[in-house]
């Protein structure tokens, strides 16, 4: 069961919302905790152990480090016990294929034989995204930031909460944890705005993402047929894709936990609105680049080791090149995280490493930024420099999701390198975009999708800039997105054969 | 101490109305590498030790509240 399939939007959420809606609050708590368990078993079935095993033990470790109270020693070593523990069943279960896979490779170099045999490892749902949570919450307990929690059923419930088990977004115990254990009744205007949110992701997911999919999966299948601005559009067509397919599939999260009267935080923020990579990282999948920045970056960036560079850089080589240092540091860790947390792949890795170089040159080049950005010419035509900013953030954009997509990093290189070469188009053969498997009235949809999505991020970016807001809000105006939104997703959704099969993209992560 | 903490503030990017800003951190004013170097330039000032217990937003989002934060570590 996913989030956008019938089962759960016709079925399984209206009944478990019913029952919470009708229930007393203390039975509330038993029916949400009965559906994250009816949830998870329906898509892992027996591998319900793992994320159980993992609420035992965060909640017992969290105790443990409270309860080591002043002896700082102690108090490491059970932090340092839970962090292992956790992140070790993590490896095993998502990273030891790709170890043995490598390691078989190298051994082939050397030997010409592969001594491992790989068996296929059945990953439990959602551990990347449940075994940050629990992390998070115990590095909290650790820091004092947060008590540690005694009541085991509702650390449970925050760490298998149904709308996020799946996909996230990675929420704080100290944000989460409670509202959603207090069981409040929805409001009115809660369940409209949920069931909006829900329509919204299903419109972004069914009208865009599930037809682009079919042209993305048709190049990437074939990748060598394609080359120049074939290649170059796949690269944006499926940096839209999966926009539009995670943006919505968030969409229908923060919608399914508003009709239990939860406000989750957002995970997008209209990421092509940013003028840097930096900037995009702070809109683009936001819960996952906060719990980095919280439990990795400031760390390091604290650790001694960062701090003794800080101090002797700055009196030895000046404040920049210190600032240089302690960010890379800093940054390096981050960014092999954030590129294997994707995965056990190659170009997840690269697209990791892709992101701390271009962070890296943007603190070095800060000094050359600022008087570039200073020249003259911006100062008459403000305008021209936001464009040109924007720009290149689209291309460093485009380029990243390219081999995110890959299948493989050598896939990922040939395909970058392909658009260079120019596209020859068969004479015989119209556009070849009528030639990558949707029909032109598909296209239609696509872009009319594109260009209702994309007034809506500029209607929202402009209201949180300007703190204006237009008058497109209310309860009537609710009843008429709701009433559009339906229609076109019942009319104009992929359905038939060939869209079936499209499953949310983060939900294999 | 406040002089010195906008002085400090004012070096880092000079654009920001630090008197009146409450939310440096939450409204992303300030961003992860300006906070790299505010702490150092705050620890190289005032003799304290930032920790990681302490980097959360409410001790950095106004200049008061940073001023209560050194107060609070040199104490």
């Amino acid at each position: 069961m996913a989030y956008h399939v019938n089962l759960y939007l016709l079925i399984f959420l209206p009944a478990v919302v019913l029952c919470y809606s009708l229930a007393p609050q203390r039975i509330r708590r038993i029916i949400l905790l009965l559906a994250n368990a009816a949830f998870y078993l329906s898509v892992s079935r027996h591998l319900i152990v793992f994320i159980l095993g993992t609420a035992v033990f965060t909640y017992y470790t969290g105790l443990k480090i409270e309860a080591a109270g002043e002896i700082p020693k102690r108090k490491k070593n059970w932090l340092l016990l839970a962090i292992i523990a956790l992140l070790a069943v993590l490896a095993l279960l998502k990273y030891t294929n790709f170890a043995l896979a490598n390691l078989n490779r190298l051994a082939q170099f050397f030997t010409g034989n592969e001594p491992f045999t790989i068996r296929k490892i059945l990953v439990p749902l959602g551990i990347s995204f449940y075994t940050l949570e629990a992390l998070g919450y115990l590095l909290d307990v650790y820091w004092k930031r947060l008590p540690a929690e005694k009541n085991f059923w509702k650390l449970l419930l925050f760490l298998s909460f149904f709308p996020t088990v799946m996909e996230g977004p990675i929420c704080r115990y100290g944000d989460v944890g409670d509202p959603l254990w207090e069981c409040r009744r929805a409001t009115a205007e809660e369940v409209e705005m949920g069931v909006l949110r829900i329509l919204w992701g299903l419109f972004k997911k069914m009208l865009v993402a599930d037809r682009l999919n079919t042209i993305v999966a048709t190049v990437y299948g074939n990748p060598d047929q394609y080359t120049g601005y074939v290649t170059a559009g796949i690269a944006i067509f499926y940096t839209i894709q999966l926009y539009m397919e995670f943006s919505g599939a968030m969409d229908m999260v923060i919608g399914s936990a508003l009709l239990f009267g939860v406000k989750l935080p957002e995970n997008f923020r209209q990421p092509f609105f940013a003028k840097s990579a930096s900037e995009f990282w702070r809109r683009w999948h936001i819960s996952l680049g906060v719990w980095f920045k919280n439990y990795i970056f400031y760390p390091v960036t604290l650790s001694d080791l960062a701090k003794k560079w800080n101090k002797t850089a700055r009196k030895k080589y000046g404040k920049h090149i210190a600032k240089v240092g302690t960010s890379m540091l800093a940054l390096f860790p981050v960014w092999m995280c954030n590129g294997l947390w994707h995965g056990p792949q190659w170009n997840y890795i690269f697209y990791g490493v892709y992101y701390f170089v271009l962070l890296s040159l943007e603190v070095i080049l800060e000094p050359a930024k600022k008087s570039f950005d200073g020249a003259k010419i911006f100062q008459k035509w403000p305008v021209l420099l936001g464009i040109l900013q924007t720009a290149k953030t689209w291309v460093i954009i485009f380029a990243g999701e390219l081999f995110f997509r890959a299948d493989g990093l050598g896939q990922g290189f040939r395909m970058f390198f392909n658009i260079f070469k120019p596209y020859i188009q068969d004479p015989n053969k119209t556009s070849i975009w009528r030639h990558l498997g949707i029909a032109r009235s598909d296209w239609a949809v696509i872009a009319l999708g594109i260009l209702v999505v994309g007034a809506a991020d500029c209607i929202i970016e402009w209201q949180q800039r300007t703190g204006k807001t237009l008058r497109l809000s209310g309860p009537n105006w609710r009843y008429a997105y709701v009433f559009v939104l339906f229609g076109a997703v019942i009319v104009l959704g992929a359905y038939g054969a060939g869209y079936l099969a499209v499953d949310l993209i983060y939900a294999g992560f | 101490m406040k002089e010195k903490i906008l002085e400090i503030l004012t070096d880092i990017d000079d654009s920001v109305d630090y008197e009146n800003e409450t939310a440096l951190v939450d409204d992303q004013i300030l961003d992860s590498f300006a906070l790299i170097t505010l702490i150092g330039e705050l620890e190289d000032a005032f003799g304290i030790r930032i920790t990681t217990v302490d980097m959360v937003p409410e001790n950095m989002n106004s200049v008061d509240a940073i001023a209560a934060m050194v107060a609070r570590l040199q104490g």
